[in-house]
């Protein structure tokens, strides 16, 4: 094959893992921004918190064990941070959610970095590393693992929004918290739950991040909580396959970037296409059209 | 008695919303609250579903206190409200409205089959059965809400202002189907500017001044009561 057509495939692969990381970090931000309408800065330090806890675990226990362990904690705090830094600020202006959650994100970012310094650390490659060469493109196993999960997450919460009545509830709580209880959904009980789940898919998105270039820092933190927000942006808010488009678009146009301009540019290039896609759709490529009626 | 509230006090802040309240309805009733824009119907509403706290005063529903339990659990016991502006969720379908109406129940086949029933009832519900809620207009989506709130199969139906903002024949349809629900076995206690409205329908009226009950008798009489025929029914 043409070395150029090889190259221009290996960055579509490399773009499409890179991307599926994004989504798994963003569907589960997806829905609780749903819920807040607003950036959740906690998101980002949570789901390193939990990465950085699935690392020590995997000194101890065997790694699934490790990674579901985080998982659960890290959807156990999302819930705490419902109860403690939301909930009492629920029907407050729009700014106080957002400095409380500040105020949460730093509470997680110091206690890891007593416990891991703040040095970034050396993840273990949990991915499988060899490849398969078809006509000189490398196909990485490691890639498809990662958009195989993604996949499989996306599709999950999609079906659980649509066909379980849970998720039909958190589609009325996204829509209005007053009316949902109107309809006998326990909101409180409920809201809880979403968070959990944002907690809980974050770390899995964290894992497969950490074990794709091998390092774990709290830097990744907000960089997490602004990819995850661009791609929920971009992709549509409402939507769980919303984030899942606009994290992949969002992994694409960085790695392009990256491939054949240089990799100082991939940020800018991957915010440009941002601006440009919200420009020509300002509720994102797939999102839900509010209607507002008088 | 189904619904019962005495000496309501409710305050936003300093303001005061509700002046020692008291009003009841008895099973099978309809009865009327009137009053102008900021008098304190919804307030009343709201404050029934446990959505406000009020100061002091007792609520209950057939006879034991539901208040200071939430909302979800009031629903449960069987109060349904349709709420001011109406509020379907924009962005579900007709059919997921249907279902959200539903959420208390756990009986599938059955509630497929109510669906069914407010489909033939409400033909236009049927016809966009699997369109978002948010492209109906005002009319359509007032049917919307009385059929999700009937979903939850309630003893008591609170309607917040259903006539406000639709076409005066959307209106009189309204106040048909209020009646229908009522023959088929389901209290309502609505809340109401358009007097006329309110008062031809309903067997007993209160009219709400400023957050307070300055008149109760059977609608009949206030119709043809001059105070109340001067302030609100404009002759």
């Amino acid at each position: 094959m043409n070395p150029d057509l090889i190259y221009f495939f290996q960055t579509l692969l490399n773009g499409l893992a890179v991307g599926s990381m994004y989504s798994m970090i963003a569907v589960g931000y997806s829905m609780v921004y749903c819920l807040l309408n607003r950036v959740n800065f906690a998101h980002g330090d949570l789901y390193v918190f939990g990465t950085f806890i699935s690392f020590s675990m995997m000194q101890i226990f065997p790694i699934p064990a490790a990674i579901l362990f985080a998982c659960l904690l890290a959807g156990l705090i999302g819930m705490t941070i419902e109860r403690t830094v939301y909930r009492p600020v629920r029907d407050a202006f729009r700014l106080v959610p957002m400095i409380s959650a500040l105020g949460a994100a730093l509470v997680l970012r110091t206690i890891a970095q007593i416990v891991w310094g703040t040095e970034a650390l050396a993840f273990p490659s949990l991915l499988p590393g060899g490849y398969l060469e078809i006509a000189g493109l490398k196909l990485f196993y490691k890639n498809f693992v990662i958009i195989g999960i993604s996949l499989f997450i996306v599709i999950g919460l999609t079906c659980f929004m649509r066909y379980t009545k849970l998720g039909r509830a958190t589609q009325c709580i996204v829509e209005s918290l007053s009316t949902a209880s109107l309809m006998g959904i326990p909101i409180n009980r409920i809201i809880p739950l979403i968070y959990a789940l944002g907690g809980f898919f974050g770390v899995v998105g964290g894992v497969a991040y950490s074990s794709y270039y091998g390092v774990v820092s709290m830097d990744m933190g907000i960089w997490g909580t602004i990819k995850a927000w661009a791609a929920v942006i971009l992709g549509g808010v409402g939507t769980t396959y919303g984030a899942f488009i606009g994290g992949l678009i969002l992994g694409l146009a960085e790695t392009f970037a990256s491939g054949y301009l240089s990799s100082a540019y991939k940020e800018a290039v991957g915010y440009i296409v941002i601006i440009a896609i919200l420009m020509l759709k300002p509720t994102g490529l797939l999102g839900k059209k509010r209607i507002e009626k008088v | 008695m189904i619904l019962s509230v005495e000496n309501l006090w409710m305050y936003y802040g300093q303001v005061q919303a509700l002046h020692d309240v008291s009003v009841y309805a008895d099973e099978g009733e309809i009865v009327a609250v009137i009053g102008l824009n900021g008098a304190g119907k919804t307030t009343l509403l709201k404050t029934i579903m446990g959505q406000e706290k009020p100061a002091s005063g007792k609520i209950s529903f057939k006879g034991t206190s539901i208040l200071g339990k939430s909302t979800n659990d009031i629903v449960k016991e069987g109060i349904a409200l349709v709420p001011e502006g109406r509020q379907v969720f924009a962005t579900l379908s007709v059919y997921d409205n249907l279902m959200a109406g539903a959420y208390i129940r756990n009986d599938n086949k059955e509630i497929q089959q109510d669906i069914e029933k407010y489909c033939k009832r409400f033909p236009i519900l049927g016809e966009r059965l699997n369109q978002r809620a948010g492209y109906m207009s005002g009319g359509e989506q007032q049917m919307l809400a009385l059929a999700r709130a009937l979903m939850s199969r309630p003893k008591i139906m609170l309607l917040d202002e259903p006539s406000l903002g639709l076409a005066p024949v959307i209106i009189k349809e309204v106040y048909e189907i209020i009646e229908e629900i009522r023959k088929e076995g389901t209290t309502i206690f609505l809340v109401e500017q358009n007097a006329k409205r309110a008062l031809s329908v309903s067997d007993r009226a209160y009219i709400l001044v400023n957050g307070e009950i300055t008149m109760s008798e059977k609608s009949e009489t206030l119709l043809n009561n001059d105070a109340v025929r001067r302030a609100y029914l404009g002759v």
